[in-house]
């Protein structure tokens, strides 16, 4: 007979031991996330680029990123950068290596989400704005920082917090290359159990991600609500 | 010894290759009519529509990672303790993981083409639909005749998005030991000691399969769009 009782009190006990260990996978969200956002705008620079080579470079990195798979695009940097990094002469691979393979992995992961993203938020905002801006002499700094971006980024929220919690559930191949976040420490307390409440574990786990999940979107959803609160009837950012 | 290692790779990935589309075709298959129906009572009723949220916002909050772990270490004691409740003479765990990962895509592959379908009913405009009744269309002809078909050409880039991410993640069933492409690169790199080339050929793999699937879908979308605008003009002239 292989068949185990679920345990109540081993899932409260899992989620203790877990808990502490979000900041891990919270670390590497915000920071891919972040990565993600540069990336994803010099992404879109680079796409709508006069340059027709410039375009076409970030269109065929879109078209690989659209094709990778999280986990093999991880052990592909987890493997090469410490290849690239002996060419240049500098490091070895250590944890902190590790941690930076993963935000790395999910920054390139994101910045392709955030240049379609940004490309959308960008043909949505009037095109009359960004012409009388010229007409009245903005520089193009002028008018990506003071007509573009702040438009761009409220238009941008919704599929921003889609792609934060996207981040954090694709976030969870991490421990693949062993990196302890809490899947990490999930599988690190399941073994010095010698596979022992495993399910109750993972039902903690999937809590955690329930609960985390909930909570981006809270937080995105207060944002876009403060973005807006300009917003109001007759004052409309849309141009008349 | 690199040019040895490359073939070295190609040799192990290339008969990985059928397990992937396998574990792509299955569950998209099987996803694509519960999907429809779904979808459309999503768009529809009210009860429809908080049940079928529930199970689209489970499946969208747990990690795919998770849900294989789970699966993994769960279902084959439960269907084990099944058995034996049960008195069947099956052996559970002769059962192979490429069931399990089915199961797993599935769930999810289901819970994105349920949304993927229920916006795509949501686009197919009320005017048209209310045109049909005055005609005299009983409701079965106008979900088989407006509804669906328009429906369907909306959710066909969308519904390209979902089987590209369905061959993404069939690359986490080498965690259940299935020997598809990303688990037989990782023998393939345990073979040569070159994970690079190994890892480098496996993404190139998953590149170009979802670049053929990108451009089939386009190929049926130019399809429905010249046949639905040539011959019934049912968007003809908006």
């Amino acid at each position: 007979m292989n068949y185990r009782t679920f345990n109540v009190n081993e899932v409260a006990s899992a989620a203790k031991d877990l808990l502490p260990h979000a900041g891990t996978s919270i670390l590497i969200l915000l920071a891919a996330l972040a990565g993600g956002i540069l990336m994803g705008l010099l992404l879109t620079f680079l796409l709508h680029a006069r340059s027709p080579v410039l375009s076409l470079i970030a269109r065929i990195y879109l078209r690989v990123l659209r094709g990778a798979p999280a986990v093999v695009l991880l052990l592909l940097v987890f493997y090469g950068l410490p290849v690239l990094f002996s060419l240049i002469g500098i490091g070895t691979l250590t944890q902190t290596n590790r941690l930076f393979a993963v935000i790395l992995t999910f920054a390139l992961m994101a910045s392709a989400q955030m240049a379609n993203v940004f490309t959308a938020a960008y043909g949505a905002i009037p095109k009359n704005q960004l012409e009388a801006a010229k007409a009245v002499g903005y520089t193009v700094r002028n008018r990506f920082f003071h007509v573009w971006l702040p438009q761009g980024l409220r238009l941008a929220l919704p599929n921003l917090a889609n792609t934060a919690t996207w981040l954090l559930k694709e976030g969870a191949v991490a421990y693949t290359i062993g990196v302890l976040d809490l899947v990490g420490h999930a599988q690190l307390r399941i073994s010095s159990q010698y596979g022992g409440g495993a399910v109750e574990t993972y039902t903690a786990l999937a809590l955690i991600f329930f609960v985390l999940i909930r909570l981006i979107e809270v937080l995105f959803h207060g944002l876009e609500r403060r973005a807006s609160v300009h917003l109001v009837k007759g004052a409309g950012s849309g141009g008349r | 010894m690199a040019a040895n290692a490359f073939v070295t790779t190609i040799r192990e990935i290339i008969p990985g290759l059928p397990l992937t589309l396998v574990l792509t075709a299955v569950p998209l298959v099987l996803a694509l009519v519960p999907g429809v129906l779904l979808g459309y009572l999503r768009s529809r009723g009210r009860l429809a529509y908080y049940l079928t949220g529930a199970y689209v916002t489970l499946f969208r909050s747990l990690p795919v990672v998770l849900q294989i772990l789970f699966a993994y270490s769960w279902l084959p004691s439960l269907l084990a303790g099944l058995a034996a409740a049960r008195g069947w003479t099956v052996d559970v765990f002769a059962i192979s993981p490429v069931w399990y990962a089915i199961a797993v895509l599935f769930f999810n592959t289901l819970a994105a083409l349920i949304e993927v379908y229920r916006s795509a009913f949501s686009a197919v405009p009320a005017r048209e639909v209310e045109a049909a009744r005055a005609a005299g269309f009983a409701e079965s002809r106008v979900f088989i005749q407006v509804r669906l078909p328009q429906a369907f050409m909306f959710a066909l880039p969308n519904l390209a998005s979902a089987t590209v991410n369905l061959v993404r993640m069939s690359a986490l069933a080498y965690l259940m030991t299935v020997p598809e492409m990303t688990g037989r690169a990782r023998m393939a790199a345990g073979l040569t000691f070159d994970t690079i080339t190994a890892y480098g050929v496996l993404l190139l793999a998953y590149v170009a399969l979802c670049f053929l699937i990108d451009s089939a879908y386009d190929l049926i979308y130019g399809r429905f769009m010249r046949r639905l605008h040539g011959t019934a003009g049912v968007r003809g002239l908006t």
